[in-house]
């Protein structure tokens, strides 16, 4: 389950802001120190326009593939389809999803067919 | 955590903080949801037509027996198997958000924005990227309980000369250069 709120108070990296260089946050004393630049405000949840889009992600729900004897993979058929056909790299992966990205394709056996056709091929 | 994983945190953070002050353009969920947003300038991919047998299916030469020109940033960032969540101002969802609208509303909200920073939050191994106008994308790493396994990739970055760099869900990195 997502928690989308940054906590100040994790140690961990940063980048991409001038108050922290990138690396690991450790203090003098060996301590975790923020990771967020001073003067950051994490938005607050109750009665501004973040905190409602932060609750309408969180109300999304639960929405882990549920696996069935139909559909053991669950909502990740084309990942498994990607496995049994041995895309074993990212790149591989990516071609196969941008090939089949849009086309509304339901059928495993239809995504395996392709995803070998990838491995096998120079798509 | 051990060491070599968060040297592989450090590296990636580095990496992603190439793409920090790009715009992100092109922000669509495709099959089993990846997330795939673009940065940078455009420049087209192209597919040939493959070679197919006599005995492909129709689906299949309709995927893979055409030419597929897709315009494509410097920088592609494909989240694969991360379940991922898009937040801005307005509007909100994540990976299997079956809300379709509201989905489409929020990848829409973050389109165009531009990436000002990335972190990686220890306490939730979460990937956090900010953008300017106030969109943001946490991308969480998938567990074994989420069928994931180790040497898939959480997301990976394709440079526009075809060199990529993935963090996997063992936290290890793979790439090619």
């Amino acid at each position: 389950m997502f928690n989308l709120r940054p906590k100040t108070g994790l140690s961990g990296f940063r980048v991409g802001q001038s108050e922290n260089q990138p690396g690991f946050a450790i203090d003098e004393n060996g301590e975790g120190r923020s990771t967020l630049p001073i003067g950051f405000n994490v938005p607050d949840l109750g009665n501004d326009i973040y905190g409602d889009a932060v609750q309408a992600a969180s109300d999304v729900g639960d929405t882990q593939p549920a696996a069935s004897a139909d559909d053991p993979q669950g909502l990740k058929m084309a990942n498994a389809a990607a496995r049994e056909a041995g895309l074993d790299t990212p790149e591989l992966r990516q071609k196969f999803h941008r090939a089949i990205s849009g086309q509304g394709i339901n059928s495993y056996q239809e995504l395996l067919n392709i995803a070998r056709q990838i491995k096998a091929g120079t798509y | 955590m051990d060491e070599e994983q968060k040297l592989a945190v450090s590296a990636a953070l580095r990496r992603l903080a190439t793409v920090v002050g790009e715009y992100v353009w092109w922000v669509r969920r495709g099959a089993d949801d990846v997330l795939r947003l673009e940065f940078g300038n455009p420049h087209l991919v192209i597919h040939e037509p493959m070679q197919l047998s006599q005995f492909a299916s129709r689906t299949v030469i309709d995927v893979l027996g055409r030419r597929m020109v897709e315009p494509t940033g410097k920088w592609h960032l494909f989240v694969e198997d991360g379940d991922w969540a898009v937040v801005t101002k307005s509007c909100g969802t994540r990976r299997f958000d079956t809300d379709h609208v509201r989905a489409d509303a929020a990848l829409r909200q973050l389109d165009g924005q531009k990436l000002t920073s990335v972190d990686y939050i220890y306490g939730m191994n979460s990937w956090h990227l900010q953008f300017d106008l106030g969109g943001s994308v946490t991308i969480n790493r998938s567990t074994p309980a989420d069928n994931a396994r180790n040497e898939e990739s959480v997301w990976a970055l394709f440079y526009e000369d075809g060199a990529w760099f993935s963090f996997r869900n063992d936290m290890r990195l793979a790439h090619k250069p």
